[in-house]
């Protein structure tokens, strides 16, 4: 055996990467295997399953334009535009992002959702009374990123604060009656008896012929 | 400051617990507690992270002018960080290391090159400026809602950690899970005509 060999592999037995026989001590990991590993955790750290099946009921129940949910009586109308990330946590295909103001409808995510790729993070657009916010939401924490306000009307600094703050509010309060109003949905007979397979109706429904 | 302009980008979690009658106090008291201290240039730390006042980030005095908005408290969470430039550490340490060598007849062993390069760690520590990031913190107290304005996790988390010790009460995150109570949670499991074939073979099975 050669010095350079031997000390080679001295070097690799004090550094903890192989045993007194020689063989390595860490397993090889399949890369493939290590994937879906991955987006197995990802799905249950924080039952972030619950958060992008509540995603994907929204974007279903957002298809028809008619109100989600209400607050303080008042319809809450959910519209998806933009970006959007499906993923899933098995198959060959873990995550699908799209880009385009009508992308979220479009066949090709349906079709998708319908293989076990659920709505993991969209930007969406919340319409409640006169108000209009846009928000960027994920399954996960369910986080506001870049999230837009309607135009603020105070002039004098700390009415404006005060005015963003009221903002803010609504706009949580929104966010949770969607929420609540999911969960009501997910906790009732129904979800299993007839939203599911409305669900999956829709995810199969082909695309009109241009 | 994005609490004041700019998108809306933040963390939301509910306020749980007891809370005291004078909730300015509690608050307040909570941040002094916790309260940002700077990086100390002839210590060992080189990271340092605690609670400041909004408006100038480099007070933590917290009168209750600077701190409430109406029913709102404003807050910021500073950290600051000390980092070493690793290029000015190697040519200074090369620079010693050619001096070594000169005066010795030979160049400087492992043990001396490493406690060379630890005194001039040291000096280039009281030499740097540490950079320094702030995350704004606003609570509405009327609704007991915490917003963390940082997309950083790791940022989310220390400020939630922070809150949670000092104020004593548990801060809950905003998601679908949150609105049900332990027992209906533990009868719910993924949705397995969702999540396809593959997860329903290792999925548990929903509670009816």
């Amino acid at each position: 055996m050669g010095a350079r060999r031997q000390a080679s592999e001295e070097t690799k037995f004090l550094r903890g990467e192989t045993g007194v026989d020689g063989a390595a001590t860490k397993e090889q990991v399949d890369p493939a295997e290590a994937e879906q590993a991955k987006a197995r955790e990802a799905l249950y750290r924080g039952r972030t399953w619950l958060g992008r099946e509540c995603l994907t009921w929204i974007l279903y129940k957002s298809n028809d334009t008619r109100p989600i949910a209400t607050l303080d009586d008042e319809p809450i109308s959910v519209l998806f535009n933009g970006r959007l990330t499906l993923r899933a946590a098995a198959g060959d295909i873990t995550e699908v992002a799209v880009k385009g103001v009508n992308a979220p409808y479009a066949a090709l995510i349906r079709q998708a959702a319908d293989q076990g790729l659920l709505v993991h993070s969209a930007r969406l657009t919340f319409t409640w009374q006169e108000r209009v916010y846009e928000v960027t939401l994920d399954a996960e924490h369910f986080d506001v990123r870049a999230g837009n306000t309607p135009e603020l009307m105070k002039e004098e600094e700390a009415e404006k604060i005060a005015e963003r703050l009221d903002h803010v509010a609504a706009l949580g309060r929104l966010i949770d009656a969607v929420l609540r109003r999911f969960v009501e949905v997910r906790t009732s007979p129904q979800w299993k008896k007839s939203v599911v397979p409305e669900l999956k109706a829709w995810m199969r429904e082909k695309a009109p012929r241009s | 400051m994005p609490i004041r302009r700019g998108a809306l980008s933040f963390a939301r979690f509910r306020l749980t617990g007891d809370f005291p009658k004078d909730t300015r106090r509690w608050l307040t008291k909570a941040l002094t507690a916790r309260a940002f201290e700077g990086i100390d240039p002839k210590g060992d730390e080189d990271r340092a992270s605690g609670f400041v006042e909004l408006e100038q980030n480099d007070r933590t005095d917290f009168a209750p002018g600077s701190v409430f908005e109406g029913l709102a408290a404003l807050f910021a969470w500073r950290v600051e960080r000390l980092r070493i430039p690793s290029q000015a550490l190697r040519g200074q340490l090369s620079e010693w290391a050619q001096a070594f060598e000169q005066k010795n007849g030979r160049a400087p062993g492992r043990r001396e090159k490493t406690e060379q390069k630890d005194v001039i760690r040291r000096a280039l520590r009281s030499k740097t400026e540490p950079t320094v990031k702030v995350f704004d913190v606003s609570v509405d107290l009327a609704a007991k809602e915490l917003q963390v304005w940082a997309t950083s996790r790791t940022v989310v988390d220390e400020v939630l950690e922070a809150l949670e010790s000092t104020l004593e009460v548990r801060l809950v995150p905003c998601v679908p899970a949150s609105l049900l109570d332990a027992d209906a949670l533990d009868r719910l499991a993924p949705t397995t005509e969702l999540f396809g074939d593959e997860l329903a073979k290792s999925a548990p099975a929903e509670v009816a």
